[in-house]
């Protein structure tokens, strides 16, 4: 099961069957990626995506592709990935599997942060009169406050994790009522514009903000990968930690703010995606067990993939069931399924506890 | 007691009077007098008559059947934490009524309250069951929390569909679903009036049996509590008064929350007094933030739910700190 | 009893600790040497697991000093620390469906590094570990697939994976069936004797205490009333000083260490 790889003073535990696992669900994923992208009001065939991929095939299929498919569908890939990663970290940290970024407040902080910038920097004729990358750095402020607020909160329930999520919880509503505020100081039209994109939405998105949102990501994606070894030990319960050599403190507050940074980068582009964070890391250990580094690699493409498979319906199940143009926020389809979910792990948890 | 009932009457009575003064323009009492009993058209006979009247009855009923509702599902859970709010059924309610007035175009009031109770009946008891699902009978604080807001966050989702699919409403159902009492008409009042009352009449029969109830089921059995009968009564209480509160002025939540525990404070646990305290404080509660709400963001009016969840959100997390889950095992 | 200085392996040094308002040690003392089975008893509330935690670093004395080998263990980087200390705390938890191989390597954290996570060195450990346990054969099951006992062995080879020269466990066999208590301990004392290393640790029952320590520390309220080799020490009077109870204390026919027989709690009823 295990193969050992040594090179000088390097050296690496490799899981095999983990590793085919993980191969295949990238190739599922890229599969899903190339379906998606050939999915639309102008359907391209997979084979011809892959050529336009790379510039080739007919020009109006290459600027179709190029130009607006791919930044939509690396966008939910990436905000997937990002999303079910920041929930991993979450329930590895909390011990809880049923934390996830929308019960922290982080979500909900991220999107503050969005509507307060977007409410302050959009001048009279709707456009927003500073560069866009600034936004993540709004996400971020906003949901590392929010996530402050919930960590200090929780300092007076010292090592009880469930107490932090339900503060968590307060935060996000908190946020929710201070969200709809600033929405209800602006025009309306804006207001109809951020609201969508707090369930999530994918349709409004470009080739810049693509290459911002990869940016980030891949930055804190090295970072989460350095980390994958403390995460390894934060299962156990916190004085196995300690003995093991791990500076706890340290390692939960690190693990927390990562989780609201990932957070960020996904909310900044996609909107308020929910339940991704929640089911994606669920579903990774499901297929590949408790090993961290299978897990990171599994819930990323599982996260992608959720998000991929969501956009598509959204694009697509108006058009299909109505005939119109309409599409409906991708956060819609991740709550239909989230949410039973949810609910089913409520149940089996307290049957568990019989 | 009677000291109580009399102070709050009193408070809400003034309330009431400074509800028809305070707001945009301030106006004074015999503009007030002309506009109620010698109405003649003007701007300020306008303003007053039809604009802040309408406002000055619904508030306080809507605040009344949310606290009394509020108590209800509070028995129902045994949980000081729980409230028609936070358990999904406001939202149930809520988004009943924008299936009925954007998606099916109704505009009948009876209709849409039809629409709006139901649909706070079937959140109710899909929260009630999911909530208990596998558990002897108490809901914990954490899982209270935790099923209302992913339960919440589903209903939500549906509402951004139905304003993704009818894009003119989008403006409105916004105002409507953070909880406001501005433009309502007093025709909805007559409509919601009636099983708001049937509401109020249930919870006012039963409270003896709410007293023994918020002990434990088999303690209420042994007592002769006919429990099935008395928790369908409750299920019934809770979505003609949150059906009938939310189709008046959307989903206002927290109130339900905040009230009982405030009249809990003044004159503890036993329903017979409870009741008829939280309905009063529930009242003036709504009647203060109504009026808060056009002068906190003067010239501009904050809608009155937002105003009591900004409120309601530290009150909520004071709660919390004061029933602590114990750990993963409590959920 | 003073034992001579070089010799000394951890040094407890006027320890004061107390939690919130009320100090549960005034100056606590105790030194104790290398190579040995040191077991702490006493009754409930007299303080050896928060010694013992205090000496892990899970708990900060309040003052005092406390040094491992010479050195303050303040003075330690955590990972350097858990080099050469390993605890193993009361009722440890990890996920049901790790398995045992993935539990076990975790010990192994402080000596990894992001480059290097699987050295010879840790493979060796890690085997040594799994044998000397004797679930080497069971290293891939998971941990809701095992029996209690096994479990139990498995944490074990997790603080003997980390391979540091002290080891301390806290009531080790605690609610374990008595069969596997004695499966538990006998595994302890073989790591002591095959491996040299130094073990610490809590124990609940006087008779096992006696039949595997090398050395006792008796506590009570905080204190410590008594120490030394069990057959020295244990005796009808440290007994009812300690537990409140008369007691007869014969010698085991068969380990030839103290036996003590309880016969009446000395506890006056409320």
């Amino acid at each position: 099961m295990y193969k050992t790889w040594r090179y000088n003073g390097l050296s690496m535990l490799l899981n095999i069957r983990n590793l085919w696992l993980n191969i295949a669900l990238g190739l599922f994923m890229f599969a899903l990626l190339v379906f998606s992208i050939g999915i639309g009001t102008k359907y391209i065939p997979p084979d011809q995506v892959l050529f336009a991929l790379f510039g080739e095939g007919k020009t109006l299929d290459v600027f179709v592709v190029q130009g607006l498919r791919i930044p939509r569908a690396i966008i939910a890939i990436v905000s997937g990935g990002a999303l079910g990663l920041a929930g991993l970290l979450l329930q590895s940290v909390t011990k809880n599997s049923l934390a996830s970024p929308s019960v922290f407040g982080v979500v909900e902080g991220a999107a503050l942060g969005a509507i307060i910038f977007l409410a302050y920097f959009t001048d009279n004729h709707l456009i927003v009169d500073v560069p866009i990358y600034l936004l993540p750095i709004a996400t971020s402020i906003g949901s590392l406050l929010a996530l402050t607020t919930v960590l200090l909160l929780a300092r007076f329930h010292p090592g009880n994790m469930l107490m932090m999520i339900l503060y968590g919880i307060a935060i996000a509503t908190l946020g929710k009522a201070l969200t709809t505020l600033f929405m209800m100081s602006n025009s309306v039209y804006r207001a109809v514009e951020v609201s969508l994109w707090l369930t999530g939405d994918l349709a409004t998105v470009n080739v810049d903000e693509m290459w911002i949102q990869l940016t980030v990501f891949a930055f804190l994606f090295c970072i989460l990968l350095g980390f994958s070894r403390i995460l390894d030990v934060l299962v156990l319960n916190d004085d196995a930690v300690v003995s093991m050599g791990v500076n706890l403190k340290v390692a939960q507050y690190s693990s927390i703010i990562l989780a609201a940074l990932l957070t960020a980068c996904a909310v900044s582009f996609a909107g308020g995606i929910g339940f991704v964070g929640l089911v994606a890391p669920h579903l990774a250990r499901m297929i590949v067990g408790q090993s961290i580094r299978s897990l990171i690699f599994a819930t990323l493409f599982i996260g992608a993939a959720i998000v991929l498979v969501a956009d598509v319906f959204a694009r697509t199940f108006m058009p299909i069931l109505f005939n119109n143009n309409m599409e409906i926020p991708t956060g819609v389809f991740t709550a239909v399924i989230g949410a039973p979910y949810f609910f089913y792990l409520i149940y089996q948890g307290s049957k568990v506890k019989k | 007691m009677s000291k109580l009932v009399f102070f709050l009457i009193f408070f809400i009575i003034l309330a009431m009077a400074a509800s028809l003064h305070f707001g945009l323009t301030l106006y004074n009492p015999s503009q007030v007098y002309q506009a109620l009993f010698h109405y003649a058209g003007s701007n300020a006979d306008s303003a007053i008559y039809d604009y802040r009247l309408p406002r000055m009855i619904i508030a306080p009923i809507v605040g009344a059947s949310l606290a009394v509702a509020g108590v209800l599902v509070q028995a129902l859970t045994r949980n000081p934490l729980a409230s028609p709010g936070i358990l999904g059924i406001n939202t149930g309610a809520a988004v009943a009524v924008a299936v009925a007035m954007v998606l099916l175009g109704i505009s009948s009031e009876f209709t849409i309250a039809a629409f709006s109770i139901s649909g706070a009946l079937i959140a109710c008891l899909v929260v009630y069951v999911i909530g208990f699902a596998g558990t002897q009978g108490q809901m914990s604080s954490a899982r209270i929390i935790l099923v209302g807001f992913t339960f919440s966050a589903l209903l939500y989702s549906f509402i951004e569909l139905i304003m993704v699919i009818d894009e003119e409403s989008v403006s409105i159902m916004l105002i409507w679903l953070s909880g406001s009492f501005v433009n309502k008409s007093l025709g909805l009042l007559w409509v919601a009036l009636p099983p708001i009352l049937v509401g109020m009449s249930i919870a006012f029969v039963i409270p003896r049996q709410l007293d023994v109830m918020v002990i434990d089921d088999d303690m209420a059995k042994s007592l002769g509590v006919p429990m099935k009968s008395i928790r369908i009564s409750i299920f019934i209480a809770i979505s003609v008064l949150s059906g009938g509160a939310v189709m008046l002025a959307g989903p206002v939540g927290f109130l339900g929350l905040i009230v009982p525990h405030i009249a809990r404070f003044f004159v503890g646990t036993a329903h017979t007094v409870l009741l008829p305290i939280a309905a009063l404080f529930g009242a003036l509660f709504a009647l203060i933030a109504d009026i808060a709400c056009r002068l906190l963001y003067y010239p501009t009016e904050i809608p009155v739910g937002i105003l009591i969840a900004i409120i309601g959100v530290p009150f909520f997390i004071y709660l919390i700190s004061r029933n602590p889950g114990r750990g993963k095992s409590d959920v | 009893m003073q034992q001579r200085r070089e010799n000394v392996h951890l040094l407890v040094d006027d320890l004061c600790f107390g939690y919130d308002n009320t100090l549960l040690f005034k100056q606590l003392n105790l030194s104790l040497i290398k190579g040995r089975i040191t077991v702490f008893i006493g009754p409930n509330g007299c303080g050896k697991s928060t010694l013992l935690r205090n000496i892990a670093r899970l708990l900060k004395p309040s003052s005092g000093e406390i040094s491992l080998a010479g050195k303050n263990i303040e003075s330690f980087a955590t990972q350097e620390f858990a080099k050469s200390f390993a605890f193993l705390a009361q009722t440890p938890t990890a996920p049901d469906e790790l398995t045992i191989f993935q539990l076990v390597k975790l010990g192994r954290y402080t000596h990894q590094s992001f480059f290097k996570e699987w050295s010879v060195e840790d493979s060796e450990q890690v085997e040594k570990a799994l044998r000397a346990t004797d679930i080497y054969q069971l290293r891939d099951r998971k941990l809701n697939q095992i029996s209690g006992g096994q479990k139990q062995r498995a944490w074990v080879s997790v603080v003997l994976a980390q391979d540091a020269e002290t080891i301390a466990l806290d009531e080790p066999i605690n609610h374990l069936d008595m069969s596997y208590q004695l499966e538990c301990l006998n595994l302890i004392k073989q790591i002591n004797v095959d491996y040299g290393k130094t073990i610490l640790l809590v124990l609940h029952d006087i008779n096992l205490a006696a039949r595997y320590a090398d050395y006792i520390f008796a506590m009570k309220d905080g204190e410590i009333r008594a120490q030394g080799k069990p057959a020295d020490i244990i005796n009808t009077q440290l007994i009812e000083d300690i537990f409140s109870m008369k007691s007869h204390i014969i010698e085991d026919p068969i380990f030839h260490t103290p036996l003590c027989i309880p016969i009446a709690s000395l506890r006056k009823s409320r």
